[in-house]
């Protein structure tokens, strides 16, 4: 797979992210570190746990850095219920909200793999 | 120059990435919290030419880094750019009312966030270089006006020796003047602040009374060293010493601040008026008198006092005390008898150390 596959996949723009980050070699190389990044898994299991902090800050982390790396979908997915969560406890039922993350981490995960 | 850039991010992909950005021009150092953060700005602070800084971190945010350089007084040093996904005006305004140079949102730029660190850092950089000579050369000044002062008082002493060497009785006179001239005016400047008079005022003030007597040296002997009472005449030619002191003071030129110049002239000229316009040599009355010589007016009469001299003993402190407030040596204002009756153990014990 292409970067420019990548980002058809992902939902994100190659123009943009080239424009920013210059290189496909380096954007290669934080996709790659992306892997190594835990925020969704902690996430996870604070959002079980209800640390609604800890959450919020790992749903923070994982919307700085899916908006940076031009990830689109993941990023409006993450943004979405990192806001959820920004005042503690959700006042509705953030299930959906979280599957639609986890959709989208699950396609740029998978999708990385294949570069 | 500082070199150093300090990233300070909990998530380590953040921080490799503006590490790549930046390590062609800095030595990056990397803080992986904010704990971290405090630390090495404790042992590093002024080599740290930028600091980028997440908002959102466990224990230690981005916020209590910024609290803790403000405390610090380091905000002033270090420019600190923010890297924040948090897109709220709240928090950006937050961060620059808290003194932050830069504001940058993700999704960043590569080559735009390596110039704004460098813009920062390089404006940082001049500023504190201008500090830093300012304040040397702050401290050259400072050095300088000591220096001058200091020459300025030893001239007084100079002059004042010579006075006192003439005037054979009054060795210590000059010295307990000026203790109880600086003893009146530190409690006219605490208690009565409608004078306005400042600590080096003050200080200017006690050096200039050494010379409130400089006229005598024009004073013949027989007069100024006659041991009984003088006659008409000859007191006559003795109160002719402050307009021959202030006259000799006015022809010293160039050589001393000016400050001290006027002060002396005023002293020396003014310390026999009376409040009520009945004294010598110009009959000024009442705020006409300058407040230096109205000081020294009264350290000056009760000093001879409490003194011995060759026409008098002395009196009790108590003697001294009731009789100037009493009206018995000559009218003072009325806050100066009032600032004199509240600094009047002050006067005792300056007066009883003599000798």
């Amino acid at each position: 797979m292409s970067i420019k596959d990548f980002y058809d996949a992902v939902g994100g723009s190659y123009d943009e992210i080239m424009r920013r980050l210059l290189s496909e070699e380096r954007v290669k190389k934080y996709l790659g570190k992306f892997l190594n990044d835990k925020s969704f898994e902690q996430m996870t299991e604070e959002i079980a746990q209800k640390k609604w902090e800890d959450a919020f800050r790992d749903a923070h982390n994982l919307k700085g850095i899916s908006v940076n790396l031009g990830l689109q979908s993941l990023f409006e997915s993450s943004s979405e219920l990192c806001e959820s969560m920004r005042n503690g406890e959700p006042s509705v039922d953030i299930q959906p909200m979280y599957d639609r993350v986890k959709t989208d981490y699950e396609t740029v995960v998978s999708s990385i793999g294949q570069l | 120059m500082r070199s150093k850039v300090m990233v300070v991010d909990d998530m380590p992909i953040n921080c490799d990435i503006l590490e790549e950005i930046l390590e062609d021009e800095y030595e990056v150092i990397i803080a992986g919290g904010g704990r971290e953060a405090l630390e090495v700005l404790t042992q590093k602070h002024d080599e740290i030419g930028a600091l980028l800084l997440d908002l959102m971190m466990p224990e230690v945010d981005g916020f209590a880094v910024l609290e803790f350089m403000k405390k610090n007084g380091w905000m002033d040093k270090v420019p600190v750019i923010i890297i924040s996904g948090e897109n709220t005006v709240e928090a950006e305004r937050r961060c620059f009312d808290m003194g932050v140079s830069d504001f940058i949102q993700k999704p960043f730029d590569n080559s735009l966030v390596r110039r704004r660190v460098s813009n920062v850092a390089d404006l940082f950089s001049y500023k504190n270089k201008l500090e830093e000579r300012v304040a040397k050369q702050t401290e050259i000044l400072r050095k300088q006006a000591a220096k001058l002062q200091k020459s300025n008082t030893e001239l007084i002493d100079i002059l004042a020796t010579v006075v006192e060497g003439r005037n054979m009785e009054s060795g210590l006179h000059v010295k307990r003047v000026k203790g109880f001239t600086r003893i009146l005016a530190m409690r006219l400047l605490k208690d009565f602040p409608e004078y306005g008079l400042t600590e080096a005022q003050v200080e200017v003030i006690a050096a200039a009374s050494a010379l409130h007597d400089v006229g005598k040296i024009a004073i013949p002997d027989h007069i100024l060293l006659k041991p009984g009472k003088l006659t008409d005449e000859e007191f006559a030619c003795m109160k002719t010493h402050t307009t021959r002191g202030s006259e000799i003071l006015s022809e010293i030129k160039g050589v001393w601040d000016e400050s001290y110049s006027k002060m002396s002239y005023e002293i020396c000229r003014h310390h026999h008026e009376r409040y009520d316009g009945r004294g010598y040599p110009d009959g000024l009355a009442g705020e006409d008198i300058p407040l230096s010589a109205q000081i020294v007016g009264v350290a000056d009469v009760y000093d001879a006092l409490v003194t011995e001299r060759c026409y008098k003993k002395p009196f009790s402190t108590e003697e001294a005390f009731n009789m100037i407030t009493g009206g018995k040596c000559g009218t003072f204002s009325p806050k100066l008898m009032e600032a004199f009756t509240r600094a009047r153990s002050d006067f005792e014990e300056l007066a009883r150390s003599r000798e």
